[in-house]
């Protein structure tokens, strides 16, 4: 089909007027976002380390439920422990979790999907059909049924929760393959004489990057809330090891009474959330100019 | 037959689409094709959409394979190669595409875009790599040392579409497929890679198969020119007898087509819309819009034959050589009339 | 600098000039365009990417992104000046005098509504028509646009329909309000050639037919002078060049043009020939020029071309105009 000349010389003005305030409005959000993740993480992993923060699971009978304090900056728990470091640990666990997860299940989906899409024939059929095997399971069921017949470590629940992302990436990342297999480059690189594991490496992964990282944020925030929903019923983190779904369980019941208890935990998981999210696009932006 | 560089017979390629309301269609998007170039040789290759030239392409190089035929290159049939084999022997063949934004790996620096091929071979040292890369971008025009580290993101389409050629050169191809290579650039920019093109034939004897449906750059660059319509070859033609002697009222049409021709259009109008593969006309494939078609073209299907100067026609009654137009069309100006 | 009244001019568009505040800084899409386009005439204008040909077209329609773009001079429609009017006179201009034609109809169309529908919202944009009417009035649209009845274009979408169908659906729809001036951008540009041919053979019917003035837009200077009357060249953002199809051909001026002309491919070339091609790129859009914007490329340019910018100005009565200190001689032969 005869295409437009559109192409050379120099961009029409109008398309300039497309690009985003590159130098502006994403900056924002991606500072402010950055900002507020960088804040959590850093605090949530460092902080223990030279705030005086109390241990977690520290008892205190004398301040119940307290409301916020100096001493207590959240104010305490139903056995006096402070929610503040019952945050900042349960954070860590919580972060750390989601991260591994998300990596874990990005680097086994997207060998699958990758492998799949570039391949095609049986491989593509065999590969896909694993893995919708493993999406025909509702990840909640899958992720209980690892936890309860495996362990509830850290370890276990990250494996757990991997099941998670695995199938998402594998079916995003083959997409992503195959409309990539058939773009010029990929075709020259093919002439020039390239099999696939050089193709994927070379040409699809660096060209998926932008999108698989945005979807590696949006499927942190979602392993964030899924332990998180996890802990709420009782089957992340074994107590006393502090975990913020944990913490909303054991407010739950003190809802009108010490508010903060549920409170602070759902102020924090949707700071992390949004944050993630928000910076994850941002940088996705980012990586397209 | 040996002293071919590319010798096609008999090549099919038949596209299986799900239709839009379930079930699915069969387009033999080729159907038939066979034909030669020659070591050097330039040769064109016009139709419009839906002729299948950018899958005749494709089959060529075996991206994907096609259904049925011989592709034989260098005397070596790459339809029944395999794997390694297939690679190494289809290096000689390279191919430049029509978008010259998705022909690069935008992220890539353009000395790795080129050097790309030469470190896929292998066994060339990183020194030697370097230098030929130098030596390929010198031969597009490309100021090595401007163009070396940039990304092919930030080039334009011009710019983009040399590095593609130089990347398609790094390999000494001896054959290079042009899929609408130019149609994409300003016109400007065009006449730019027209003459690149021919310089590189006549530096390094390449061979072209220049495949395009803009006929005044075709008529420009080839020596024979191919048309194509609905998956077969109607008229090969030597680039020279163009303008005269058109056999096929298809190829008389679309030169009359040509701005700036003296030819009278409205005497060869093609009536219609060129037809989809999905549904191929009885008898010869072009009479639902032949500006001269009888009676028997419904029925019966014209092979291709042999002409008299040289060429290959499939039309029943081809037509006869016509006069000589006089001077220059664009400046002994013309109206036309609706 | 005005051109000689001419009393039967439709449009007269006079120092059009459009920028852009982007990102990257100003962008001085339009620098000085200048147009007189008479009754029934096809005008013509040509220019590679970049050059500001659709902008300024889309200037006078109004269909430029608002907020951050400039807009001045002035554009004359039958005495009307459209550049000065508001919003909601734009849209009432859009259709009722002015209609537009771009390149992909299945981008400006609804896709999930049939073509009929879609005919018949652009008639009733126009008045309020009872049902016969309406049919009526979308009969006779597809005759002007020689879309056959058998072919019951008005049930199908318009993925179903060929391209050149959608292009004739969408000149129907341009025309639905009684326009008397069409602007096309493009309008062939993605049709197959002998498509095209059937496409601007209708412009030409309904420019004779009912009077209808057509400005076509595009980058095929042959195609340009083989189907309009006149002819206006643009390079980065101005007219550099204007004039009848004949002026152009025969006695071309500014060597921009020239270059054009001479990078397509003639018959009367010799075959493998080499093309004489204009070196380097056009300006880029954020750049700030001084003196004549073809200098740097032009062949012929000196000291003053690089200083002053040069004017659009002719000779005599005569519609021929050029911007160009070092105009061509007739037939030059670039060195």
């Amino acid at each position: 089909m005869p295409a437009p000349p559109r192409v050379e010389g120099l961009l029409p003005a109008e398309v300039l007027l497309d690009e985003p305030e590159a130098g502006r409005r994403w900056d924002r959000t991606l500072v402010v976002s950055g900002g507020v993740l960088g804040l959590i993480v850093f605090f949530c992993f460092l902080g223990p380390l030279f705030l005086p923060v109390p241990d977690p699971s520290a008892i205190n009978l004398n301040a119940i439920r307290a409301a916020p304090s100096l001493g207590h900056l959240f104010g305490t728990g139903s056995d006096g422990e402070d929610l503040l470091s019952q945050i900042l640990y349960g954070g860590r666990d919580s972060l750390e979790i989601a991260i591994l997860s998300v990596m874990i299940g990005a680097t086994v989906g997207c060998l699958f999907g990758f492998v799949s899409g570039i391949k095609g024939g049986i491989i593509d059929t065999v590969l896909m059909r694993c893995v919708d095997v493993l999406l025909a399971f509702p990840a909640l069921i899958l992720a209980l049924a690892v936890v309860t017949y495996v362990g509830r470590s850290s370890w276990d629940l990250t494996i757990a929760l991997s099941f998670f992302s695995v199938p998402a990436y594998g079916r995003y990342s083959r997409a992503l393959a195959v409309g990539l297999r058939n773009r010029e480059f990929v075709v020259n690189a093919r002439l020039a004489g390239a099999r696939s594991g050089h193709l994927i490496w070379r040409h699809i992964l660096p060209n998926a990057m932008p999108t698989l990282l945005t979807f590696g944020f949006l499927a942190m925030g979602f392993q964030i809330v899924a332990l998180a929903g996890l802990s709420f019923l009782g089957l992340g983190l074994a107590p006393p090891t502090p975990s913020w779904g944990g913490m909303i369980t054991a407010g739950e019941a003190y809802l009108s009474t010490a508010p903060q208890m549920v409170l602070v935990p759902v102020v924090f998981l949707l700071a992390t959330v949004v944050s993630v999210n928000l910076f994850g696009d941002a940088l996705r932006q980012r990586m397209r100019a | 037959m040996s002293g071919s560089l590319l010798e096609v017979r008999d090549l099919v390629q038949v596209h299986r689409l799900r239709g839009a309301r379930g079930g699915s269609q069969t387009l033999r998007a080729v159907d038939g094709v066979s034909f030669e170039i020659g070591p050097g040789e330039s040769v064109g290759l016009v139709g419009e959409s839906g002729c299948g030239k950018s899958s005749l392409a494709r089959a060529l190089v075996q991206l994907p394979r096609p259904t049925e035929g011989e592709v034989r290159f260098r005397d070596q049939d790459l339809c029944r190669l395999r794997g390694g084999a297939l690679l190494r022997a289809r290096l000689g063949m390279q191919m430049v595409f029509q978008d010259p934004h998705s022909s690069v790996n935008p992220r890539m620096s353009v000395a790795n875009i080129v050097a790309e091929p030469l470190r896929l071979r292998g066994g060339t040292g990183r020194r030697q790599v370097r230098a030929r890369v130098r030596e390929l971008l010198d031969m597009v025009r490309l100021p090595a040392s401007r163009y070396e580290a940039r990304r092919a993101g930030e080039l334009s389409g011009g710019e983009c579409q040399r590095v593609a050629v130089a990347r398609a050169l790094a390999g000494s191809p001896e054959l290079l497929i042009c899929d609408e290579a130019v149609s994409a650039l300003d016109v400007s920019v065009q006449a730019q890679l027209l003459n690149l093109f021919e310089e590189l034939r006549s530096e390094l004897g390449l061979a072209y198969l220049f495949i395009s449906h803009d006929l005044a750059v075709v008529r420009h660059m080839s020596d024979r020119v191919l048309f194509m319509y609905l998956g077969r070859i109607c008229e090969e033609i030597d680039a020279g007898d163009l303008d005269r002697a058109p056999r096929h009222p298809y190829t008389a049409a679309l030169m009359s087509l040509v701005p700036g021709t003296q030819r009278d259009r409205s005497v060869m109008a093609l009536t219609g819309e060129p037809p989809s593969a999905a549904s191929i006309p009885a008898g010869c494939r072009f009479h639902t819009r032949c500006w001269c078609a009888r009676d028997q073209c419904a029925t019966q299907e014209p092979a291709l034959v042999a002409t008299e100067q040289g060429g290959r026609v499939a039309c029943l009654f081809p037509l006869a050589p016509q006069p000589e137009p006089v001077g220059d069309p664009l400046l002994s100006y013309r109206p036309p009339g609706p | 600098m005005t051109p000689g009244l001419d009393p039967s001019a439709m449009l007269r568009v006079e120092d059009l000039r459009v920028s852009f505040s982007t990102p990257r800084g100003l962008v001085r899409a339009v620098r000085g365009v200048d147009l007189v386009l008479g009754r029934a005439q096809m005008h013509a204008v040509v220019g590679e990417s970049g050059s500001g040909k659709s902008v300024s077209m889309r200037a006078l329609v109004g269909l430029l992104p608002r907020g951050r773009t400039q807009v001045s001079g002035r554009a004359l429609l039958e005495g009307v000046d459209l550049l000065s009017l508001d919003e909601d006179q734009k849209v009432g201009v859009r259709g009722r005098s002015v209609g537009m034609v771009f390149q992909d109809p299945l981008r400006a169309m609804n896709p999930t509504m049939r073509v009929g529908r879609q005919l018949v919202e652009a008639v009733s944009a126009h008045g309020q028509l009872g049902k016969e009417a309406l049919r009526t009035r979308t009969r006779e649209l597809l005759d002007m646009v020689q879309v056959p009845s058998s072919l019951r274009v008005m049930d199908m979408f318009p993925y179903e329909l060929s391209g050149g169908l959608r292009q004739r659906v969408m000149i129907a729809t341009a025309i639905a309000g009684g326009a008397r001036l069409l602007i096309a951008d493009e309008p062939t540009t993605a049709l197959d050639v002998s498509i095209q041919a059937g496409i601007l053979d209708l412009f030409k019917t309904l420019q004779q037919d009912t009077g209808t003035s057509v400005i076509l837009i595009t980058h095929n200077i042959s195609l340009a002078l083989d189907y309009a009357e006149a002819v206006s060249v643009m390079y980065a953002g101005k007219v550099v060049e204007t004039g009848s199809r004949l002026d152009l051909v025969a006695s071309v001026r500014m060597p921009y043009s020239r270059g054009l002309l001479d990078s397509v491919p003639r018959g009367s070339q010799a075959r493998h020939s080499r093309l004489v091609t204009m070196e380097g790129y056009p300006p880029g859009p954020t750049e700030r020029l001084e003196g004549c914007s073809f200098a740097n490329r032009c062949p012929w340019a000196e000291d003053m071309c690089r200083r002053r910018e040069p004017v659009l100005g002719g000779e005599g009565d005569s519609l021929h105009r050029w911007a160009c200190w070092k105009p061509l001689a007739d037939q030059e032969v670039p060195a």
